[in-house]
C-alpha cells in the first residue's frame, strides 16, 4: 500500500507542477518546478525500492550487509539532484525578475496578451 | 603509453576548472590577465585534445595500436566508480569543442568580454561542462555535467543582457529544467530497471533484462531520448533553439554551435551503444522516430531559413537543419552514413560558428554606429564608462570585399558545394545510403533512404537559396553607407574557422578514414565495452582503492 | 509554446505503453494510515498551490513548503536521513529567495469581471492544460508503482554498502558515495551552484526592477509616516524597536548556528550530515543577520567576499583531488585514517572531509553571494530611484 500511496503522492506533485508549468505566468511556472522537483526526487529515490527502519548507516565499523540497509545510491542521487534543482531555481527566479525589470510583465512571452 | 598520458584524460575537465577557480579569486578589473588565462587554457586544450586522439586513434608514429581509454576516478572499479572514457568519438568533440571554443574567445577579446562579469570564469565552466559531458562513462555524471554546462550557458545567454536576450533566456531556461526533469526520471527508471549506472555496463545488462522489465526500461530510455532530443533541438521541441541563438551574443552562439551537437553525442553515443545490435528484444528502439524527427526537423529549419528575415535567424536555423540532417542519418542505422554523418558534423559546426561569428561583423555596418552605441550602452548601463579608446587589434583595409568571401565561404559550407567539405560529407552518406553493400540481400533501396536523399539535396538547395538572397541584401545593399570597423583580431577567427573546414576537404581522405574507424567502432562496441569494464592498464591497482 | 513540451512528455509515456501495462509481482507492504494521512495533506497542498500561485502568492509558497516537508517526512520515513535534512535546509533558502524575489513582482489582484470573461475565452485552452497535466501526472504515478512495485535488480550499490566503511573509511553510506565513489559527481554539482551565483550575480548587476515596484512597500511607507508624525522619532526607529527582540535573538544565534553547521560538516563521514548540508546552514545563519541588521549593517561588518570562498572552494576541492596525483592514483582517489584529537578522542579522518570542507566553502560562498545579490537590490534601487526622480519620491512619502 505504502507503494500505492507513494506513487498517487508523486503522480499529484507533478500534475499539479505541470498544470503550473503551463501556466502563462512566471511566478507560477517557478512553483510549478518546484513541485516536479519534489515529484521527481520522490521518484528517483522511490527507484531503489521503499524501506522502512533501514537506516543507510552502518551500525558496525565493518563491512554492510546490503540485505540490511536501504539503496544508499538512489539517495545519493537525489541529494545531488536537489542541489542542482536548488541551483537552477534561483537562477531562474533571478532570471525571471531581470525578465521582468525590462519587459514590465510578468508573462513568460514578455508581453501582455490578454490571458 | 605512459602515466601522464593516463592522466591528460581528465585534463580537459579540470583544466577549465582551475582556470575558472583562479579567475574567481582574481579581482574582476584585471580583464586582461583573465584573458590571458582563458586562452591559454583553451588552447591548451586544443593541444590536449589531439594529444588524445592520437591516443584513441593509436598515433602511427609510435605504432601504437588504437584503444579506447578508461579513466577510473577515484580508483574505485568500473562499474561502482565514475569513469572516463577516451574513445575516437569523444576525442573528436572535444578537439572540435575546443577549436570552436578558441576562435570564439579569441573574437570576443575584441569588445564582448568586457560587457559583463565573470565572463571568462563562465567561459571556462562552459568549457568544463562540455568536455566533461563527452568525457564521462556514466549515466547520472553525464546528467551532472549536462547541468553544469547549461547553468553556464544560461550565464552566458544572459551576458550583456539586453530585452531580447533575457526573453529568450526565460525561455530556453524554462524548456531546459522541464528537459532535465524528464532526464532525471530517465535515468532513475533505467537504474531501477538495471541497477547501473555506468554506460558500457547497462549494455552487457540490458540484453539480459526480464521482458516484463523491458518496458519500463523503454520508457526510461524513450524518456531519456527526448530530454536528449530537446537539447539537439528536434522538430517540434527545437522551437526555442532560433530565438535564443538568435538574441545571443554572437562569440556566445558560435560556442552554442557545439551545444546541439552535444545532444546529437548523447544520442549517439547511448542509442548505439545501449540498443545497438546487441542489445536484445530492445535493439534499434526508436530508431523511426530519430528518422522521421530529423526528417521533419530539416524540413522545419529549411523553411525557417527561407523565412528568415535578418540573419542571426538564418543561421539559427541552419543550425536546426544541421542537427536534423544529423539525427535522420543516425536514425537510417548504417556504419556508411553514420561516418558520413561524423565529418557533416564536424563541417557543418565549424561554418555554422564561423557563420555566426561573421554575421555579427557584417551586421555591424548596416546601422552604422547606431547599433555600436546601444550595445556600449546597454553593456555598461549606469556603471562605469567604457574604456572606448582602447582598441585591440587594428582595422583592416577592404573590409567589405573580406566579410564578402567569408560569407560565400560560408553559404557554400553549409548548403555543402563541391569546394568545401559540407560536399563531401554529404556525398559520402548518399553513396552510402544507395550502396547498403553493409546489409546483404536489400534489394531496391527503400523509401526512407530516397527521402533522406530528397532531404538532403532540397536543403542544400533551400540553404543556398536563403544564403544567396540575404547575402545579397546584406553586402550588395546600399553604397552609400558606412563600412564597419572591423578589427583583425575579429575577421583573424572566422577565417581560421572557414581556413580549417578548407583543410578538411584537402585532407579529405585521412579524415575520412578517422570518421570511418569511429563509426565502426561506434556500432560494434565491443572495445569500448571491454575496455571500460577491465581497463587493459589501469593507473592505480583498482582492487586497492581506497585505503 | 510549452504545450509542445508536454505533448512530448505524453508521447513519450503513450508510447511505450503500447507495450503493456504489467503491475509489479512484489509482495505489497501494509497500509499505514499514518503515512496515508502524511500524504493527504501533501496532496491538499500540492493542488492548493497549483490553485492558489496566480493571485496569492504567499498562499501559494506557503502550500508549497506544505509540500516540500511532506516530502521531507517521506524521506525520514523510508530511511533517508541525508535527504531529509538536505530538502529541509534548502526548502529554507529557496523559501526565503523566493520571498526576497516576491518583494519585486508586481501586485496581482483578482478582478472578479475580468476572471468571468477571461474564463469564458480561455476555457477551452486551460481545459486542454488540465488535461495534459492530469495525463501527466497519472503518467508518472502509473511507472512509479509499477518500478515500485519490480523486485529490485542486483544493483552496483550492493558494493556500496559493503565497501563504504572497509574501503572509503565512513559508515554513513550516502555520504561516502557523494565525496568518495561518485565524487566526481558531487564535485560537478559544486561547479554548477558556483556557476548559478556566478549568473545571478552578473546578471542582477545591472538589474533595474520593474517602475512599480520601486516604490518601498506600503508597510513601510505607513512605518515612516509614523515615525515622521512623532518629533521624537526618527525614520526606521519602529522597524528598529518591533525588531529589537528578534534581532538580539538572532545575533545571538550566529554562533550557535556556525558551531552546528561546523558539527554537521565534521561527522558527515559517519552521521547524517556533509558539506553541502553545513554550507548551507551557516548560509541560513547569514540571511538571518541580514534580516535582522539589515542589509548595511551586515555590509559593512562582512569581511569575507563570497565570490573569493567560492573560488576557494573549487580550489580546495580540486586540489584534495589532484593530491591522489602525487601518489600515482588517479584524480579524486581518497585516504583514510583517524585523528587522535586531544579531549575529543579519534576523529575519522579522510582527504575526503578536506573534500567536504571544499564543498562547504563553495556552498557558503555561493547561497550567500545569491542572497545577497538580491536583497541588495533593495537599497540599491531606491537609492536609484532617489536619485532620478527626488521630486516625485519625495512627495509621495510625504503625502503619507
Amino acid at each position: 500500500m505504502m507503494e500505492a500511496i507513494l506513487a498517487l503522492g508523486i503522480g499529484v506533485l507533478a500534475g499539479s507542477g505541470v498544470w503550473l508549468l503551463l501556466r502563462p505566468r512566471t511566478f507560477q511556472v517557478i512553483v510549478g518546478l518546484s513541485l516536479i522537483a519534489y515529484a521527481v526526487n520522490l521518484f528517483i529515490f522511490s527507484m531503489g525500492g521503499l524501506r522502512s527502519g533501514a537506516p543507510p548507516i552502518l551500525h558496525a565499523r565493518t563491512a554492510g550487509d546490503a540485505a540490511q540497509y536501504a539503496d544508499p545510491l538512489p539517495q545519493a542521487l537525489v541529494l545531488t539532484a536537489i542541489v542542482i534543482g536548488f541551483a537552477t531555481t534561483a537562477l531562474f527566479l533571478v532570471v525571471v525578475l531581470a525578465s521582468r525589470g525590462l519587459t514590465g510583465t510578468d508573462h513568460v512571452d514578455g508581453r501582455e496578451r490578454e490571458s | 603509453m605512459s602515466r601522464t598520458l593516463d592522466h591528460l584524460m581528465i585534463a580537459p575537465v579540470l583544466l577549465p576548472l582551475a582556470a575558472a577557480a583562479v579567475m574567481l579569486l582574481l579581482d574582476e578589473r584585471r580583464r586582461v590577465l583573465k584573458a590571458t588565462i582563458n586562452l591559454a587554457s583553451t588552447l591548451a586544450l586544443v593541444g590536449i585534445a589531439i594529444a588524445l586522439m592520437r591516443m584513441a586513434d593509436g598515433s602511427p608514429i609510435a605504432g601504437a595500436t588504437a584503444r579506447v581509454g578508461a579513466y577510473p576516478l577515484g580508483d574505485w572499479p568500473t562499474p561502482f566508480g565514475i569513469v572516463m572514457v577516451v574513445d575516437r568519438l569523444s576525442a573528436l568533440m572535444l578537439l572540435l569543442t575546443s577549436v570552436l571554443a578558441s576562435a570564439a574567445l579569441l573574437y570576443s577579446l575584441a569588445r564582448w568580454h568586457r560587457a559583463g562579469a565573470y565572463y571568462h570564469s563562465l567561459f571556462q565552466f562552459l568549457l568544463m561542462g562540455l568536455n566533461g559531458a563527452f568525457l564521462t562513462g556514466d549515466l547520472f555524471n553525464l546528467f551532472v555535467f549536462f547541468e553544469l554546462l547549461l547553468a553556464a550557458s544560461y550565464g552566458l545567454v544572459l551576458h550583456g543582457s539586453n530585452i531580447a536576450r533575457v526573453k529568450a533566456g526565460l525561455h530556453y531556461i524554462a524548456i531546459n529544467l522541464a528537459a532535465s526533469m524528464l532526464f532525471l526520471i530517465g535515468v532513475s527508471l533505467i537504474y531501477g530497471v538495471t541497477g547501473t549506472l555506468n554506460m558500457a555496463d547497462l549494455a552487457t545488462r540490458i540484453p539480459a533484462i526480464a521482458p516484463e522489465n523491458r518496458m519500463l526500461l523503454e520508457a526510461g530510455a524513450a524518456i531519456l531520448g527526448v530530454a536528449f532530443l530537446v537539447k539537439a533541438g528536434i522538430w517540434p521541441l527545437g522551437f526555442w533553439l532560433p530565438r535564443t541563438y538568435s538574441a545571443a551574443s554572437a562569440p556566445v552562439a558560435a560556442l552554442f554551435a557545439i551545444m546541439t551537437k552535444m545532444g546529437i553525442y548523447a544520442v549517439l553515443r547511448l542509442w548505439l551503444l545501449l540498443f545497438g545490435a546487441e542489445a536484445g528484444a530492445s535493439a534499434g528502439l526508436g530508431g523511426d522516430w530519430l528518422l522521421i524527427g530529423g526528417m521533419a526537423t530539416v524540413a522545419f529549419g529549411a523553411i525557417g531559413m527561407l523565412a528568415a528575415q535578418d540573419t542571426a535567424r538564418l543561421a539559427s536555423y541552419c543550425v536546426l537543419v544541421s542537427s536534423g540532417t544529423l539525427l535522420a542519418a543516425i536514425g537510417m542505422d548504417q556504419v556508411g552514413i553514420t561516418s558520413g554523418a561524423l565529418f557533416y558534423l564536424v563541417n557543418s559546426t565549424l561554418v555554422i560558428g564561423a557563420l555566426f561569428l561573421l554575421i555579427e561583423l557584417v551586421e555591424r555596418g548596416r546601422e552604422a554606429g547606431a547599433d555600436m552605441l546601444a550595445v556600449t550602452i546597454e553593456a555598461f548601463g549606469d556603471e562605469d564608462e567604457a574604456e572606448e579608446g582602447e582598441e585591440v587589434g587594428f582595422a583592416i583595409p577592404a573590409t567589405m570585399a573580406v566579410l564578402g568571401l567569408a560569407f560565400i565561404a560560408c553559404a557554400l559550407g553549409i548548403a555543402g558545394l563541391p569546394p568545401l567539405p559540407g560536399f563531401i560529407a554529404k556525398f559520402a552518406m548518399l553513396t552510402a545510403a544507395l550502396n547498403p553493400s553493409a546489409l546483404p540481400g536489400t534489394g531496391p533501396v527503400s523509401a526512407a533512404t530516397w527521402a533522406l536523399l530528397a532531404m538532403l539535396l532540397l536543403s542544400g538547395l533551400a540553404t543556398l537559396l536563403a544564403m544567396t538572397r540575404t547575402g545579397i541584401r546584406v553586402l550588395w545593399a546600399s553604397a552609400d553607407r558606412a563600412v564597419p570597423r572591423v578589427r583583425a583580431i575579429e575577421i583573424a577567427p572566422v577565417a581560421v574557422l572557414l581556413l580549417l573546414c578548407l583543410v578538411l576537404t584537402v585532407e579529405g581522405g585521412m579524415v575520412m578514414r578517422y570518421m570511418q574507424s569511429t563509426a565502426q567502432s561506434l556500432h560494434a562496441p565491443h572495445d569500448y565495452i571491454r575496455s571500460v569494464l577491465s581497463p587493459a592498464e589501469p593507473p592505480g591497482d583498482p582492487g586497492e582503492g581506497g585505503a | 509554446m510549452r504545450l509542445l513540451v508536454c505533448i512530448a512528455f505524453a508521447a513519450a509515456l503513450g508510447s511505450l505503453y503500447a507495450g503493456g501495462f504489467v503491475p509489479g509481482r512484489l509482495a505489497p507492504t501494509g497500509f499505514d494510515p499514518a503515512f496515508a494521512l502524511v500524504w493527504a495533506i501533501g496532496i491538499v497542498c500540492a493542488v492548493g498551490a497549483a490553485y492558489q500561485a496566480k493571485f496569492h502568492r504567499l498562499a501559494s509558497l506557503i502550500l508549497l513548503a506544505g509540500a516540500g516537508l511532506v516530502t521531507c517526512v517521506t524521506f525520514v520515513w523510508m530511511s533517508a536521513p541525508d535527504l531529509a535534512l538536505t530538502q529541509l535546509v534548502v526548502d529554507t533558502v529557496t523559501t526565503v529567495l523566493l520571498l526576497l524575489g516576491l518583494r519585486w513582482l508586481p501586485k496581482r489582484i483578482e478582478d472578479p469581471d475580468a476572471r468571468a470573461s477571461f474564463g469564458r475565452a480561455f476555457r477551452p485552452r486551460r481545459l486542454v492544460d488540465l488535461a495534459i497535466a492530469i495525463a501527466a501526472g497519472a503518467g508518472l504515478s502509473a511507472l512509479a508503482y509499477v518500478a515500485m512495485t519490480q523486485p529490485v535488480p542486483d544493483s552496483i550499490s550492493r558494493y556500496f554498502v559493503e565497501h563504504a566503511y572497509t574501503k572509503g573509511g565512513g559508515t554513513n553510506i550516502v555520504n561516502v558515495i557523494l565525496v568518495d565513489f561518485r565524487g566526481f559527481d558531487t564535485f560537478g554539482e559544486i561547479t554548477v551552484l558556483g556557476v548559478v551565483a556566478l549568473a545571478v550575480y552578473a546578471l542582477l548587476r545591472r538589474f533595474r526592477p520593474a517602475p512599480e515596484s520601486v516604490d518601498i512597500p506600503e508597510q513601510q511607507r505607513v512605518q515612516d509616516a509614523f515615525d515622521d508624525a512623532d518629533p521624537d522619532r526618527r525614520r526606521g526607529d519602529s522597524i528598529a524597536h518591533s525588531m529589537m527582540t528578534p534581532a538580539l535573538i538572532m545575533r545571538l544565534l550566529f554562533p550557535a548556528i556556525g558551531m552546528f553547521a561546523v558539527f554537521l560538516l565534521l561527522r558527515g563521514h559517519d552521521l547524517p550530515g556533509g558539506g553541502f548540508v553545513a554550507g548551507l546552514t551557516m548560509a541560513v545563519a547569514f540571511i538571518l543577520q541580514y534580516m535582522a541588521g539589515g542589509t548595511t549593517w551586515v555590509e559593512a561588518r562582512l569581511r569575507v567576499l563570497p565570490v573569493r570562498w567560492m573560488g576557494l572552494g573549487l580550489s580546495v576541492a580540486a586540489l584534495t583531488g589532484a593530491g591522489a596525483w602525487f601518489f600515482l592514483h588517479p584524480f579524486l582517489t581518497s585516504h583514510f585514517f583517524y585523528l587522535e584529537l586531544p579531549l575529543i578522542g579519534a576523529v575519522p579522518f579522510a582527504t575526503a572531509l578536506l573534500f567536504d570542507i571544499g564543498v562547504f566553502l563553495l556552498v557558503v560562498g555561493a547561497t550567500v553571494l545569491i542572497l545577497i545579490a538580491l536583497g541588495h537590490q533593495s537599497v540599491r534601487a531606491q537609492r536609484a530611484a532617489l536619485l532620478r526622480t527626488p521630486e516625485p519620491a519625495a512627495q509621495a512619502i510625504a503625502k503619507q
